[in-house]
Order: C-alpha cells, then structure tokens, then sequence
C-alpha cells in the first residue's frame, strides 16, 4: 500500500496546483465583460436554442446498436488474453463468433438503421 | 491492505437493496430501468468479490456474461419504450391502464 | 498461465445448432433478397425446427452427454423439456404465418426472434452450471419481450410488452443475486458441486444459502407466473399476439419448470425440506387466484392467461412433493408440461383463428360459434374440456399423476384441494362452451383461407384427444428424465 502514496501526492499537488492558480486569477485579473467579449471565440458558430433540447429519436437506434456492439468486444479481451494457448481452435470460434455479429450487422445496414438521413 | 469480503457483500447488498426499492416505488419507466441495472451492478460487484476471495477466475467470468445479458436487455428494452412513446406521450407506468378493466 | 481447454463434444449441441443456423440464415435471406412472397419463411423456420426434433429424438435414445467442462448436459431430463419446447415453437410457427400475413408484419424477424427464444429455452433446460442457466433464462426471456411487442401498431401490445419487460428484468435481476450467493457460499457454479456442498443442510452457510434458495425461487416464480409474482401475466398474455401468447405460455412456462426442477433436484436435492413447503404454499395461492379470477373475466384471452396462472399452480404442487427419495412428483410435472403443450396451443390457437376471421376473443365474440365454424367450435371445445382435466382427453392424465404424486408424499390434502380447484375451474371453461353452442351468433366472421393454422390445429387437437389413449409412453419417458428406475 506504502507505495501508492507519490500517486496520492501527485494527485495532491495536481489538485492544489490547479485551485491556487485559478484562484489567484480570479483575485488579481481585472474583470469587465462586455458583449464582444462574451461572444464564441474566434471562428466558433454562434450557439442556437438551448442545450437541453430533445435529440432526434433516430440517433437512439444508433446508440442502441452502439452499445450492442460495442459490448460485445469484451469477449474479445479475454479470447486474446489467452489466444496463444487456445490456438486454431479458439480462432475459429471467434471467427463464428464475429460472423454471427456480422450477419446482424448486414441486417441492421440492409434495414436501414444506420442511416441518418 | 485489501478490505474484507464483507465490506464488498454490504456494499453490494445495499446497491441491490436500493434498485429494489427503486422498481418497487418510482413510477417512470426509465428510472425503474435504471434501478434493475443498478441491481444487475450489484450482482456484478458480489461475483467479482466472490471470486477474489475464492480465489478464482469464475467470477469475473460471469461478470462478462451479466454485462452483455444487461447490454442485450438495454437495447430490447429501450426499443420496447421507443415504441411506447411513439403512441403516447408518457412513459410513467401509471397512466399505462388500458389492459386493466 | 494455465489455461485448461475444457472438452467440447458438439454431438450434444446438434439441435441447437441447427436452429441457430436457420435464424442466421434468415437473416442472411433478408439482407440478400429482401422480398420474399408467400409461406417461405414459415416454411424454412419449420424445416430447421424439424431437423433440430430429429436430431433431439436421436439423442433420446443415447447415452447422456455431459460438456463444456461440466455446464452442458443433453439428458433425458434435456432431451424431454427440449422436445416439448420444439413442438411448442413448431405449433407456434404453424399458428402464426397467418396472423403475420394478415397484418403485414416482418416474418423474418419474427421467426428469428422465435428461434433465439427457442434456443434459450433448450439452454435453460440443459444447463448444470448456475452460469450457463442464467444465460439460457435471459436468452429466452430477452426474445419474448420483443414477441409479445410484436404488433407495435396496437398499443396494448406495447403496453403488454413493456411490463413484461420491467418485471421480466426485474426477476432475472433477483434470480442473478440468487445464483450469485449460491455461487459464493458453495465456491462453484456447477450444480453437482452445489449439490455436494449443501448435502448436509449447508454447516454454518446455511442462513446465506437459504436466502440464495429464496431469490431463486422468487426469480424463477416470476418466470413460471407463480402467485404472488405474478402481476405481469395477465397485462402480457392479454397483450401480446395471441400466436405468442400460446407460445409463452407454453414453451416459455415449460423452460421455466425445466430450470426451477433442475435446480431444485440437481443442485439444492439436500435442501428439499426447506423448499417443498414454499411451494406448497406458493401452488396453493397460485392456484386459488390463478383459478378464482380467471370466473369474471369478460375476455376469454384474459381468462386463459389466468388459467395459466392456475396450470403453474397446479404444476407446483407436482414439484412441491420431490423428495430425494420420492421422485415422482417432478415426473408429473413433465408430463403435465408436455400435455399442456397440445391443449393451451390449441385453445389460444382457435382465439388466433378467430381473430385472422374479424372476430375479437370476448365471449359475445364467441356467441354461437357452432353454427358458423362447427369445427372451430368442438376443436375450442376439446381444448378447454382437456385444460379442465376432463376424461377422453389427455388432460385428465395431467390431473391424475399430480393427484398421485401427492397421494405418495403423504400430501393427500393438497391433492384434494387440487382437484376441488379444479372442480371450480370447470365453471369458466364450460361458460365458453356453453356460450359457443347454446347461444344465438351475434358477429359475422369472414373466412379466409389458412392451411398452415388449419395444421397446426389439427396436430393440437390429435395430441390433446390422442394422448389421453397413448399417455404411457410418455409418463415412462418423464420417470426416467428424473431418474425413476435409473
């Protein structure tokens, strides 16, 4: 346990460091706003309506299938954690594996559920 | 120093003790699908307690099952709300009455 | 690192297989030639549901496979659940093709979904490992909540499906921590070693395997609609397409028992004094409410789902009288799960029929029915006088061997109370049989041509008047999948 006290300092340091600094820029900067200066900076777009606006229901098929996929990598890990003592064996299981996940994607691309348009 | 089981079963028995409550008393249907996620969590949090005290790799192994079964249930899941929404502007449980008599 | 490859023999997965291939290869067909006309997914997911049967009846006459290190057991016990799941999914697919004509829903998807379902189901019954029975459970729940949402246009299918889908997850959330605990206290997943550990009452675990036992039973009561978790049954069964109600309510429910048996019996077989009187007290409510409610129900859909709440009651007190020593009482619990398959397909069937013919299922709709379908009218007729457990058909046989079972247990009175229940039961089931050849017809009824469902029924109906002569069979083939005379 003793040896994970420099990352506890370390965190310490970062945390203090980051507080005393802005802390010292709000007590000594000057600050007068004015509508120029509070407009997005630089090339920025203008930002229209507000943030916690209602997205289109579309994009919660894409996060849906998202998570799918993407949850389904995890059994990646672990078969290649292990990959060179399983051998061809373990290959061509995952290679069934990621067939049977290819066969619903093709489904889910042919249906349509990736377009956004 | 590595904490007592104990303290990962208490720890684990209160988070599925709250997503109990949580679908025994809230009414929309999110948060009640938040909270048997939170249950699922639990169960994950005393496989892998289990495991490390048990010494073996069972455990965590089960955990990889548990996660993608709650992907796979998410997915259906929210599908099923989607679909509900599209036909009613309320996903609260209690205004789903029309199959009581 | 050691890795330990465990042994693979794939001769116990065949059928499995089989029907993950047809669901892949529907889905291949969707993607290459996206519009296929007429009865052809119906009848590719029936040939893969034919040879997955072929293959499980090869495997019933063989010795029992044990694999995948011990999680995987193709058994009698197995191969029993297995077939009645499979004729269950193969009635259902007969059942349906019309329906999905009739309102232009996917076929494909549909029997895709089916198929996985199917597939979790064989995998609930064949698991001996806690780990693998989960994932079975959550692979033929996760397809029955999208089948029961099936018509999304009609809310009450949404509605049905969404609460199915909340108390649904809700119980595997419980029956997970169950397994869990069973898995920490005994330090395995594999249900022998379980067995092995709990043999003497479980030492000073007891306490926490008791409550791993509870969540168990909880978890699983929800899935076999067991009173008091039964609240989704109703809303779900009387909202879901009624193709998919006869198909949950019987494979599903089936599937269910399969785990609830298989886990009591092989891993908790020592602890049988602490849950035969849960059950006990769980089929005597279960069946009361299931069977008192199901009188004032308006909707003969609505009433069928509370008869299937009072068949798992019934089934319960079967399963409540296991003892290591008097087996007896889970063999009638298969065999009332394989006679079921015939008599509640066959019933929600005709309501499937008569709704493709404009007609609605309530009892007005039903006024009558002899003089315009004479043979949808006996058909419904036998089906409801089989699940009141009348002679002449195989339902008496379902009520005789639990009668049995409790008489050999020394539960005569549950028993007793049993049949009583099912005395008063009698009372809705001849209501609607009075009502469809008493009464004048009130509502017209079209009548499209459907071969497949015509099939389907007719098999429904000769195993439901077939079996009541030919029961022995299957009653010796249940005794042994639980290890009578082995």
């Amino acid at each position: 346990m003793s040896n994970y006290w420099p990352i506890a300092l370390f965190f310490v340091i970062v945390i203090g460091f980051a507080l005393t600094s802005l802390g010292l820029s709000r007590l000594l900067a000057p600050n007068r706003p004015n509508r120029v200066k509070n407009e997005t900076y630089e090339s920025g777009i203008a930002p229209v309506g507000e943030a916690q606006q209602r997205f289109d229901i579309r994009y919660y098929t894409i996060a849906m299938l998202f998570v799918l996929f993407d949850i389904e990598a995890v059994f990646l890990y672990p078969w290649a954690v292990v990959y060179d003592v399983i051998g061809i064996y373990g290959f061509v299981e995952m290679l069934l594996f990621i067939v049977l996940l290819l066969a619903a994607y093709a489904y889910a691309w042919r249906k349509g559920a990736l377009d956004l348009g | 120093m590595t904490p007592p089981l104990e303290w990962y079963l208490i720890f684990s028995a209160a988070l599925f003790t709250i997503g109990l409550v949580g679908v025994l008393v809230r009414r929309h249907v999110l948060i009640i699908f938040m909270s048997v996620e939170l249950m699922l969590n639990a169960c994950n949090v005393a496989l892998v307690a289990f495991g490390r005290h048990l010494d073996t790799l069972t455990g965590q192994n089960f955990v990889v099952f548990v996660i993608t079964v709650a992907a796979a249930e998410a997915a259906v899941g929210l599908g099923i709300i989607l679909s509900l929404a599209h036909h009613k502007d309320t996903v609260d449980v209690g205004e789903m009455d029309i199959l009581k008599q | 690192m050691q890795v330990k490859f465990p042994d693979v023999n794939l001769l116990a997965l065949w059928p499995v297989i089989a029907l993950v291939v047809t669901a892949l290869v529907l889905l291949v067909v969707v993607v290459v030639r996206p519009r296929l006309e007429g009865a052809f997914y119906a009848l590719l997911t029936l040939a893969g549901l034919a040879v997955a049967l072929v293959l499980t009846l090869i495997q019933a006459g063989s010795t029992p496979i044990s694999t995948f290190a011990g999680t995987w057991r193709t058994d009698d016990f197995a191969v029993f659940f297995t077939l009645v799941i499979l004729a269950a999914s193969i009635l259902a697919v007969f059942l349906s093709e019309d329906w999905l004509r009739l309102h232009n829903v996917g076929q494909p998807e549909f029997y895709t979904v089916l198929l996985c379902g199917t597939v979790g189901m064989i995998t609930s019954v064949s698991a001996t490992d806690v780990m693998t029975l989960f994932l079975g459970i959550e692979l033929m729940s996760v397809p029955t909540y999208l089948l029961t949402g099936f018509a999304k246009h009609e809310r009450t299918s949404n509605e049905g499906a969404m609460k199915y889908f909340l108390l649904g997850a809700f119980s595997s959330a419980i029956l997970l921590y169950g397994l869990v605990w069973a898995f920490g206290v005994t330090g395995s997943t594999n249900m022998d070693a379980i067995a092995r550990f709990v043999a003497n009452g479980g030492g000073e675990s007891r306490p926490a395997i008791l409550l791993a036992l509870l969540l168990i039973i909880t978890g699983l009561g929800f899935k076999v609609a067991a009173v008091p978790f039964h609240m989704w049954t109703p809303d779900a069964y009387q909202g879901a397409p009624t193709v998919v109600t006869a198909f949950m309510s019987v494979a599903g429910k089936a599937a269910a028992f399969g785990a609830l048996v298989r886990l009591l019996t092989q891993a908790f077989p020592g602890l049988s004094g602490d849950w035969g009187p849960v059950l006990v007290v769980l089929s005597v409510i279960t069946m009361l409410l299931g069977n008192i409610v199901a009188i004032v129900q308006n909707d003969v859909k609505r009433m069928l789902a509370y008869s299937a709440i009072g068949h798992t009651g019934f089934m319960l007190v079967g399963l409540s009288t296991w003892s290591p020593s008097n087996r007896f009482g889970a063999a009638s619990v298969l065999f009332y799960a394989f006679m079921y398959v015939f008599m509640n397909m066959g019933a929600f069937g005709i309501l499937a029929w008569l709704e493709n013919h404009g007609g609605g299922t309530t009892l007005d709709h039903l006024d009558g029915l002899w003089s315009k379908a004479p043979a949808a009218a006996t058909s419904l007729a036998v089906f409801l006088l089989g699940l009141m457990g009348f002679p002449l058909t195989a339902g008496l046989w379902t009520k005789v061997f639990v009668f049995q079972a409790t008489a050999q247990a020394g539960y005569t009175w549950l028993g007793v109370l049993m049949l009583l229940i099912s005395a008063v039961a009698a009372v809705f089931y001849l209501r609607v049989v009075v009502r469809m050849f008493m009464f004048e017809p009130k509502l017209a009824i079209a009548s499209p041509s459907q071969p497949l469902m015509v099939i389907g029924l007719a098999v429904a109906l000769i195993g439901t008047v077939g079996l009541f002569v030919l029961f022995t069979p299957v009653l010796e083939f249940a005794e042994r999948a639980v290890g009578i005379g082995a």
